[in-house]
């Protein structure tokens, strides 16, 4: 077996495979004995059929074939393993005709993993942002607090922006009635878009029972052409008044947004809160800039097979998500009223900014000499069983199971590695250093889930900034917790050597 | 006899396959092969015409023996449409045909 190796590009290769007649014939000689199992020929126990027999009934040529598939199949995976490469995907194979007594080349094209060229990942800075909460920012939640807590209350005086107002409307343009509608309640607004656009400016200054007509022009950009440009004929009886009342600021609000007895308990609350949101923040923040700086440094070429496999990933992950509140993919593609190719395509440039990330933390997991031995594993497992996934022993494990989670708990070690470098010499906030501490493990752990993850649980964070109870803050840590549950199921093929099928 | 009608056909089976080449053990010929082939023959054909048979059929070869045997008619159960039915097999017979050293029939070499 003569193998010489071409790279047109860094990711791909392409394997020129020789091999001599005897090796055809050692591997005819093979695929015969397998044959003769498979076919019986009368006269002869399975197996027990003289090649000449076997010749005769199946073709000299069909055995041949047959050997050489086999060989083809180990001849590349041993070229593989010579060369040192690791294929992505399956080869492309140009396998011509066997000729008899000829030596034999095929070649195969194959996307393999390329080297990633790091940068100065070491000379990576990144600033931790301030954790400190001033009391601006607890005012303005407070301020939140109020405005959640606010009542609509009838006033009696002209309405004003700002006011909720109950009218009966009527809209006409030209001769065509656009709206018509009764004791509808809507907030005034100062600015208003589509074809209602300027009439708030109308309705303010009126009292309750007074009746109005006027007219304004439909803007030209409104998206139906017949009417903008126009002008529209407003009938409108103002039948009520709402003022917007903020509570005061007192214990009062603070019983009433949660389970405060003053108003400097809830404010301490609100503080905690706050830091800790902040400090997740921070923390996201310095993990997403140090790998993202670090993955600007390097250099590497993303094979295509690469990026399809972590959208399909990102689909599968999608489709898991989708699937707790009951709706398929198909479904929710309907919904968006996206075609699948389209949803692919769109998912496209993150899919290559996460298997470059992958790609990048493998690297500098390999140059910082990280490994994952079984008590990583074992952590690892106790948080995933932790969250509720199906319970998994490491003695249970599959290999490529176990290969998935020993890459990923490297990849966050190297991830907890690189924003220790980026921000060496910087304390980690001013809060309390043990229980950022045990968060930095677990969030770490779920980086990956928590910075470029599932985008809904990233939103449901934001959310739930509005904080009226103390639980939010639980939560949030728990959704940082969670390991991927895609490590679980199917071993992404991502940079784990592909099966080499032929 | 038709020299078509004694010699039926040739028959390659496991068995006829490892009497093709068997090797005489010990004596002055030790190792080797002892040609034999196997063929269906007319139930009435003797060793004689046998012989004649597969010379006349095979030129170049050499008849050293000939060892025949009766083999039973079997009793064959039929399962058809209308139902079942015993019928015999006819008895027929199987001649052993040993050539000179060296000597190969390619129609019936597996």
């Amino acid at each position: 077996m003569k193998v010489t190796v071409e790279r047109p590009s860094e990711s791909e290769a392409l394997l020129n495979v020789e091999l001599d007649w005897t090796e055809l014939e050692k591997a005819s000689d093979k695929a015969y004995r397998k044959l003769a199992q498979r076919y019986t020929v009368p006269g002869f126990r399975p197996g027990k059929a003289p090649r000449t027999m076997l010749e005769r009934m199946v073709g000299k040529e069909a055995i041949y074939q047959e050997g050489l598939e086999d060989l083809i199949e180990t001849t590349y995976r041993e070229a593989v393993r010579q060369n040192d490469l690791t294929p992505l995907g399956q080869p492309q194979m140009d396998a011509p005709q066997i000729e008899m007594g000829q030596p034999y080349t095929f070649t195969a094209r194959v996307p393999v993993l390329a080297p990633v060229h790091l940068g100065e990942y070491r000379a990576i800075r990144v600033e931790r942002p301030s954790t400190d909460v001033t009391e601006a920012d607890v005012d303005k939640v407070v301020a939140q607090i109020r405005e959640n807590q606010a009542m609509w209350l009838p006033v009696e005086r002209p309405a004003r922006i700002g006011d909720k107002v109950v009218v009966d409307l009527k809209l006409t343009v030209g001769d065509r009635t656009v709206s018509d509608l009764h004791d509808n309640e809507f907030e005034l607004a100062e600015e208003r878009a589509g074809i209602f656009s300027g009439m708030d400016q109308h309705l303010a200054g009126m009292s309750e029972g007074e009746s109005k007509q006027f007219t304004t022009t439909v803007p030209e950009d409104y998206a139906n052409t017949e009417l903008a440009g126009k002008e529209a004929q407003y009938d409108v009886t103002l039948k009520g008044v709402k003022e917007h009342q903020l509570p005061e600021v007192d214990d009062e609000l603070a019983k009433a947004a949660g389970e405060f007895q003053t108003l400097g308990e809830m404010r301490e609350a609100v503080t905690a809160q706050l830091r800790s949101q902040k400090e997740n923040d921070a923390r996201r923040g310095v993990r997403d800039e140090a790998v993202k700086a670090a993955v600007n440094q390097s250099q590497m070429d993303v094979h295509p097979v690469l990026v399809d496999e972590e959208v399909h990933a990102m689909m599968d992950e999608m489709n898991r998500m989708l699937s707790q509140s009951r709706i398929s993919l198909e479904q929710y593609l309907t919904m968006t009223g996206k075609s699948e190719e389209e949803y692919h395509k769109e998912l496209e440039p993150e899919a290559a900014e996460r298997v470059k990330r992958d790609l990048v933390l493998d690297a500098i997991a390999d140059a910082e000499g990280i490994t994952a031995d079984d008590d990583d594993i074992e952590g690892w497992l106790q948080l995933y069983n932790a969250m509720g996934g199906k319970r998994l022993r490491l003695r249970d494990l599959k290999e490529a199971q176990r290969a998935n989670i020993t890459r990923r708990i490297k990849r966050d070690k190297a991830l907890s590695q690189l924003v220790e470098i980026a921000t060496e010499g910087q304390a980690e906030g001013g809060a309390s250093e043990a229980t950022v501490e045990a968060n930095a493990h677990a969030a770490a752990s779920a980086g990956a889930t928590a910075t470029s993850g599932n985008g809904a649980a990233s939103s449901a964070n934001d959310e739930q900034s509005l904080p009226t109870t103390q639980a939010a803050v639980v939560e949030t840590n728990a959704e940082a917790v969670a390991p991927d549950e895609a490590a679980m199921t199917e071993p992404r093929a991502t940079p784990a050597p592909a099966e080499t099928d032929v | 006899m038709e020299i078509t009608e004694i010699l039926r056909h040739g028959i390659i089976t496991e068995q006829s396959v490892d009497l093709q080449n068997t090797k005489r053990e010990g004596g002055n010929h030790d190792g080797e092969i002892v040609p034999r082939y196997t063929f269906r023959v007319a139930l009435e054909a003797n060793k004689y015409e046998i012989k004649q048979a597969v010379e006349a059929m095979f030129p170049g070869v050499t008849v050293l023996r000939v060892n025949t045997m009766r083999m039973p008619g079997k009793e064959r159960t039929l399962r058809t449409r209308k139902g079942m039915f015993r019928k015999e097999a006819r008895p027929w017979k199987k001649a052993i045909v040993t050539l000179a050293e060296g000597q190969t029939i390619p129609e019936l070499q597996a």
